[in-house]
C-alpha cells in the first residue's frame, strides 16, 4: 500500500515536471491545463524572468488574401473595388500593462510603412522582467509630441507625415486608386482626437523567455467594414483635416483591424 | 652622407610628430597631411544671444524661448541666413524675406497677395513679422501662427511657407538635400546645433530663432503711454486715442487692448468680413470658428498695407471705413462689431484723428536694424 502510494506520487511529480516543460515552449493550449496545477510554469500572459525584448511584427491582409500594392485589386464590404498604393502609420506609446495592473510606458515613435515583402517592426527592448497581460499602443502620436517640436527620429516632419498647415502629425495614411469611379481615395487621418488607440489582451498567452515576436495581423479589409460599414461611394474619399466626420467610422474600424495572431 | 640622411629623416619624423601633436584636425595619411574638418576635442557651447528690449516690451524678462531651442549667436545668425536664402524654395527662386521684406515691416511691399515659386498666386496677405516670440507666451489657446492660428509654435511655422505648394512649393528632403550640399551650410549648422548631419529639426530650430529676435516697441505712443510724455503724441493723434479707447465710438480696444504691450487680445474674431475663407474654422473644425482670423497687432501698419486677412484694404482710411461702415453686423461677424448695428457712426474728421493715432505706434527701427 505505501509502495503504491509513494509510485503514485512519483508519477505525479514527473507529469508536473513534464507539463512545465510543455510550458516552458511556446505552446499556450497544454500550459492552460498546467498553469493552475504548478507554480513554475508560465502565469496567465507573457512573462519575463529577466530584461527581455518584444517585437511587435506588422503583418497586413485584406480579409484572408495577402496585402499587395496597386495594380492589386480588392473588393471593400461595400462592394467597392480598390488599389492601395500607401499603407503608412505611426504607431508610440507602447504600453505593457502587469497582472497587477501596473502600466510600462516603453514610449517609442514609430513609422511603419506597409510594403509587401518588407518586414514592418517595432523593437522594444529593455522590456523589465513581470508578467504582462495586456499589450496597448496608439495608431498616431500623443498630443503632447503632436503639438511641441520633437520632430526627430520617426517625427522627422520630411518623411511627409506631417501637416506644416494646422501643426501635427497625419497618423496614418491609406491611399489610392477608387477603381469602381475611376477616382483616387485620400485618407490622411490625424489630430489630436483621432488617434486610434489598440488594445491587446494577452491573458490567453502563457509563454516566455527572453525574446519574443508578436504578430499583428493589420487586415485593411476592416478599415472599411469593421464594426462600420465604409462605403467610397457616400463616405468620404478625401480626408485630409481632422474634422472630417467620416473619420469617426474609419477611426474605430482601424483600431479593429490591429490583432494579434501569434506569440512566439 | 649616410649619416646626414638619417639626421634629416629623424628631423622631418620629429617635425611631423610635432606638427600632428599641435592641430587635433591634421592627420597623416599615407605621407601627406590631410585636414579633417571636425573638432571634437572642443565642447559644443553655443553663445547666448541677448536681445535689446524695446521700450514698450516687458523688459523684466528675456524674449521668450523654448528650453530646448535657446537663442544662441550661432543659432540666430544661421536663421537669419536661411530666412534670406532661396535655396529653401524650389528651383531656389525665393527666400523668406522675398515676401517677408525687412523694409515693410516684414510683409510683400504693397501687394496683396503673394507668388510663389512657380509665379502662382496666394490666397492670403503676407503677414508682419515681429514679436512673434511673445505670441507663444500670451496666446490662450494653441492656435498661434499664420492667419488662421494653423501652427501651434515656432518651429512648426517653419515649415508652411516651405512646403505650401502656393508659396515656396519645395519638399523638406529636397530642401535638407540641398542644405547637407552646399559648401556653408554643413559647418554653420554644426556649429549652432553641434552636428552637420542637418535635420528638419535644426533647420525648424534655427528660422525659428532668427523670427524670434525681431522685435519691435519703440514707438512715440510706448513713450507717451510709459512715461506721460505728452509732446509725443499731437492733439489730432490724443483725439484718435479717444475714440480708439472709446465703446460708443470707435470701440477697437476691445481686441487690440492698448493696456498691453501688443495691441492684440492673442484671440481669432470674425471682423464682419465679406470672405468665403474659412480661418480658424479649417483649423478647428468647429463651425462657430468659421471665418475668425488672428487679431493682429496695430504697431507698424505704416510698414504693413494692405489689411486684412486677404489684403482687401488698402490703406489705413479704408481699414476704419470699414469698421465704420463695412462691416456685415449679424452673425457670423463678433459680437463686439455686432453690437454697432448702424455703423459706428465717425464723422470725417474723427475717421482722420483716429487714422493719425494709428500712426504713431510705427517703429522705425524695425525697418533699419541691421541684426535682421
Amino acid at each position: 500500500m505505501k509502495k503504491s502510494i509513494l509510485i503514485l506520487l512519483c508519477s505525479t511529480v514527473l507529469l508536473i515536471v513534464q507539463s512545465c516543460k510543455e510550458g516552458d515552449k511556446d505552446d499556450n493550449t497544454t500550459a492552460t491545463s498546467s498553469a493552475s496545477t504548478t507554480g513554475s510554469t508560465f502565469e496567465s500572459g507573457i512573462t519575463y524572468n529577466s530584461k527581455g525584448k518584444l517585437t511587435l511584427m506588422f503583418n497586413p491582409t485584406f480579409g484572408a488574401q495577402a496585402f499587395e500594392l496597386s495594380p492589386k485589386s480588392y473588393v471593400t464590404a461595400a462592394a467597392d473595388t480598390i488599389r492601395i498604393t500607401q499603407l503608412t502609420y505611426y504607431v508610440s506609446n507602447v504600453t505593457l500593462t502587469t497582472s497587477a495592473g501596473n502600466k510600462i510606458n516603453l514610449g517609442n515613435y514609430e513609422l511603419i510603412s506597409q510594403i509587401p515583402g518588407q518586414q514592418a517592426k517595432v523593437l522594444l527592448d529593455s522590456i523589465p522582467a513581470g508578467c504582462y497581460t495586456s499589450i496597448s499602443y496608439m495608431i498616431g502620436v500623443d498630443s503632447l509630441a503632436n503639438s511641441t517640436g520633437v520632430h526627430t527620429g520617426a517625427l522627422d516632419p520630411s518623411y511627409g507625415m506631417y501637416w506644416a498647415w494646422s501643426t501635427g502629425y497625419v497618423f496614418l495614411r491609406l491611399k489610392g486608386r477608387f477603381t469602381s469611379q475611376n477616382t483616387a481615395y485620400s485618407f490622411d487621418i490625424g489630430g489630436d482626437g483621432n488617434v486610434m488607440n489598440v488594445n491587446h489582451d494577452l491573458s490567453n498567452y502563457k509563454t516566455g523567455g527572453t525574446a519574443l515576436t508578436a504578430n499583428i495581423n493589420v487586415d485593411v479589409a476592416k478599415f472599411f467594414n469593421t464594426p462600420n460599414k465604409y462605403d467610397l461611394k457616400t463616405d468620404a474619399i478625401d480626408i485630409h483635416s481632422a474634422g472630417v466626420p467620416s473619420i469617426a467610422k474609419l477611426k474605430v474600424n482601424i483600431a479593429n483591424a490591429f490583432n494579434i495572431t501569434a506569440i512566439q | 652622407m649616410k649619416r646626414v640622411n638619417v639626421f634629416c629623416l629623424l628631423c622631418f619624423a620629429v617635425f611631423f610628430f610635432v606638427q600632428s601633436c599641435k592641430k587635433d584636425d591634421e592627420v597623416i595619411q599615407n605621407g601627406t597631411t590631410t585636414v579633417v574638418p571636425t573638432d571634437t576635442t572642443k565642447p559644443f557651447a553655443p553663445t547666448p544671444y541677448l536681445v535689446q528690449i524695446p521700450v514698450g516690451l516687458p523688459l523684466d524678462y528675456p524674449i521668450p524661448s523654448p528650453l530646448d531651442n535657446p537663442l544662441t549667436v550661432e543659432g540666430v545668425e544661421l536663421g537669419r541666413k536661411l530666412f534670406h536664402d532661396k535655396i529653401l524654395s524650389k528651383n531656389n527662386v525665393q527666400s523668406c524675406g522675398s515676401c517677408h521684406s525687412q523694409l515693410f515691416g516684414f510683409t510683400d511691399e504693397a501687394k496683396q497677395f503673394s507668388f510663389g515659386a512657380s509665379n502662382q498666386k496666394g490666397e492670403r496677405n503676407s503677414m508682419p513679422l515681429f514679436n512673434l516670440a511673445y505670441v507663444e507666451k500670451f496666446a490662450k489657446t494653441d492656435h498661434r501662427f499664420f492667419w488662421d492660428g494653423g501652427a501651434k509654435n515656432l518651429e512648426s511655422q517653419v515649415l508652411g511657407p516651405i512646403t505650401n505648394p502656393l508659396e515656396m512649393e519645395e519638399t523638406l528632403t529636397n530642401v535638407i538635400d540641398k542644405l547637407q550640399k552646399h559648401p556653408q551650410y554643413p559647418a554653420l549648422f554644426k556649429k549652432a546645433f553641434g552636428s552637420d548631419s542637418i535635420t528638419t529639426a535644426m533647420l525648424m530650430k534655427a528660422i525659428a530663432q532668427f523670427e524670434r529676435i525681431i522685435v519691435s516697441g519703440e514707438t512715440r505712443f510706448d513713450y507717451f503711454k510709459l512715461f506721460g510724455d505728452q509732446s509725443k503724441l499731437t492733439a489730432q493723434e490724443k483725439r484718435g486715442l479717444e475714440l480708439f479707447n472709446t465703446e460708443e465710438k470707435a470701440d477697437c480696444f476691445h481686441c487690440h487692448s492698448l493696456s498691453g504691450a501688443f495691441m492684440t487680445d492673442f484671440l481669432f474674431h470674425h471682423n464682419g468680413h465679406q470672405s468665403s475663407d474659412p480661418g480658424l474654422g479649417r483649423i478647428t473644425n468647429n463651425p462657430e470658428d468659421k471665418g475668425k482670423f488672428r487679431t493682429p497687432s496695430l504697431r507698424n501698419l505704416v510698414f504693413t498695407a494692405p489689411y486684412m486677412h486677404d489684403g482687401r484694404l488698402a490703406k489705413l482710411e479704408d481699414v476704419v471705413e470699414f469698421y465704420n461702415s463695412g462691416a456685415i453686423r449679424t452673425y457670423p461677424a463678433d459680437p463686439f462689431i455686432t453690437k454697432h448695428p448702424n455703423g459706428l457712426g465717425l464723422t470725417s474728421d474723427e475717421k482722420a484723428d483716429l487714422v493719425a493715432f494709428l500712426k504713431t505706434m510705427t517703429d522705425s527701427t524695425l525697418i533699419t536694424n541691421t541684426n535682421y
